[in-house]
């Protein structure tokens, strides 16, 4: 009886730490009059919107069914990523506002404030300095990657101490990169599909916007988002927080990697001197590349998140609540989520949504901090309407 | 403030003022020295050259022959004595005047910041390379300088010129002028 308290004592401890940890189920206040990081985050923002508008005011009357057009795909586009990087993010969620903050400092932030000063400035002076060949070669490969990718970060770092309860493992800094550059990406995609309106004397702009438009939606998904997911969790990694010790090479590996893929696919025509078929098999590669440095840092930062899901919801098998398995599933991979829902076999339905219910609870858990609340005991009698014994 | 928040706010505030207010700086201090010597040859897109006259300034394009990743901008601007002359390049399926009406309806949509093209009455010329153009001229206030659009095989060739009001006073310069807007020809082959 005594082992038996004494198991579920540090069991509910480790829940303890894992929740203060992780800051599982933390909210991120918006009213903090002190903090610095916050004001330069509002004042870039401002500066990015106000030219947004008029960037705006001075197109739509040249260019407005572009821009239109332009602004209703790339929302579409906007639409499909976040849905994908929420999908991703299935253990202490960040919260919807600190996503659309990430969102809207890559879009107008990052973008504006930053970078295209930054590019085009650098651009210029390779070309002065260098040679106008070396600078339509390499220009943008060797201003967008350092410029870019710092823009990005600098809005992972700056939310990183505006919410530093809640952004917490490297993970965190992945999912909010990954926001980050998904604004980024839209609003140039919108940028460059408008640019392109002029194109052949602008005689058919929808037509060119919409040549563009395609181009960027086939190579988009392998670009700035996950750029930015490499370079927020680097930023995690050489910052440092309760839940992830400082690993200063392992930031500097992941800010370099996502800067050393943005200037291969920046200068792919330069490195491969103008040859069609190296400029092509370069862009594969880098895909590649890309993708596969993703998924590694996925699988490298997740564990965190894991292990305080593990700890989390532990003290629910020892009580019954959920089935060891179905912890199992819930702190696992996709594979073993897949694995745990397909045992069901004609049960398939409720195993889904018993592990919806027990996500649930592990989110209703961290917001009370392991407290027995109203939203608890509703999140576990969600999980017990869903057992596979209800009706 | 918030001592623990004073760091980050800084090193992002450091990039902004680099990137908004530095490199621009730095950028707008070097003027661009790139002198047009003898013999050289300016490529616009793929498949458009001139010669430009020696002595200009190429502030932007390249010289044929030096694209080393085999791209050529699709537009290239020189200057000299306060006078720019752009050349750009791009499919156009039409005539010389249809282009020349096309680039009058961009202009037109610029609003306030539309030069007043409809004044110059077109006149027709053709290049050394046999390319039929028509060329109008423009003038305001504070600037005069001419439009020229010339279309041949698909490809369509804008050169906008414009300058202080005194600019076709100048015989020297509109002789120049003159002689890079008949040089304008197709590239036969690798354009490279």
């Amino acid at each position: 009886m005594s082992t038996t308290s004494t198991n579920e004592t540090e069991l509910l401890q480790a829940r303890d730490a894992a929740i203060a940890d992780v800051g599982w189920g933390q909210k991120v206040s918006w009213l903090q009059p002190r903090n610095a990081c916050l004001w330069v985050f509002v004042a870039a923002i401002a500066y990015g919107l106000w030219y947004t508008v008029s960037t705006v005011r001075t197109e739509a009357p040249i260019y407005g069914t572009p821009l239109g057009v332009a602004a209703i795909i790339f929302s579409l586009y906007a639409v499909l990523f976040w849905w994908f990087t929420t999908h991703i993010d299935r253990y202490s969620r960040q919260p919807l506002d600190l996503r659309v903050a990430a969102f809207v400092w890559g879009g107008f932030g990052a973008t504006w404030t930053i970078a295209i000063h930054g590019n085009t400035a650098l651009i210029h002076l390779y070309a002065k300095l260098v040679g106008p060949d070396f600078a339509v070669a390499w220009g943008a490969g060797l201003a967008a990657p350092f410029v870019e990718e710092s823009a990005k970060g600098a809005g992972v770092l700056l939310l990183m101490f505006i919410a530093p309860r809640v952004i917490r493992t490297a993970f965190d800094g992945f999912v909010i990169g990954a926001f980050v550059g998904l604004g980024f990406e839209i609003i140039e995609d919108i940028l460059y599909a408008i640019n392109s309106a002029s194109a052949n004397f602008s005689v058919d702009p929808v037509g060119s916007s919409l040549h563009t438009a395609v181009l960027r939606l086939a190579t988009g998904f392998t670009s700035h988002i996950l750029y930015s997911a490499l370079v927020g969790a680097g930023i995690v990694y050489l910052v440092g927080t309760v839940a992830e010790k400082r690993r200063i090479g392992r930031g500097v590996v992941l800010v370099a990697a996502a800067v050393a893929l943005h200037l291969v696919w920046d200068s792919t025509t330069a490195i491969a001197q103008g040859n069609g078929v190296i400029t092509i098999v370069l862009l594969v590669l880098t895909v590649v590349a890309a993708l596969a440095i993703a998924v590694t840092v996925f699988h490298l930062t997740v564990g965190t998140e894991r292990e305080a899901m593990r700890d989390l919801m532990s003290p629910e098998v020892a009580n019954g609540t959920i089935a060891a398995e179905e912890l199992d599933a819930l702190a696992g991979s996709h594979k073993e989520r897949r694995a745990y829902r397909r045992a069901g076999r004609g049960d398939r339905r409720h195993r889904r949504h018993r592990l919806e219910a027990a996500h649930d609870l592990a989110d209703e858990l961290g917001r009370s901090g392991g407290v027995e609340t109203d939203r608890v005991a509703y999140a576990r009698s969600e999980l017990a309407r869903h057992s596979p014994a209800a009706p | 403030m918030d001592r623990r928040t004073l760091l980050p706010a800084s090193v992002v505030a450091l990039l902004v003022v680099i990137t908004f207010w530095v490199l621009p700086s730095v950028d707008s201090s070097v003027a661009v020295d790139d002198p047009i010597k003898a013999g050289d040859v300016v490529q616009v897109g793929q498949g458009v050259e001139f010669d430009p006259a020696v002595g200009w300034n190429l502030e932007s394009g390249l010289r044929a022959g030096t694209a080393t990743s085999g791209t050529y901008p699709d537009s290239a601007k020189l200057t000299k004595d306060g006078v720019t002359l752009t050349v750009t390049t791009g499919e156009f399926d039409g005539t010389a005047t249809a282009l020349l009406a096309q680039l009058r309806r961009n202009n037109a949509k610029l609003g306030p910041n539309a030069l007043d093209l409809q004044s110059g009455t077109a006149a027709t010329f053709r290049t050394a390379g046999e390319i039929t153009g028509v060329v109008a001229r423009f003038s305001t206030t504070t600037a005069e300088g001419l439009l020229g659009a010339l279309v041949s095989d698909g490809q369509g060739i804008e050169v906008t010129v414009y300058g202080p009001a005194a600019m076709a006073s100048d015989r020297h310069l509109e002789n120049q002028v003159v002689a890079m807007l008949e040089s304008v020809r197709l590239v036969h082959g690798d354009a490279s």
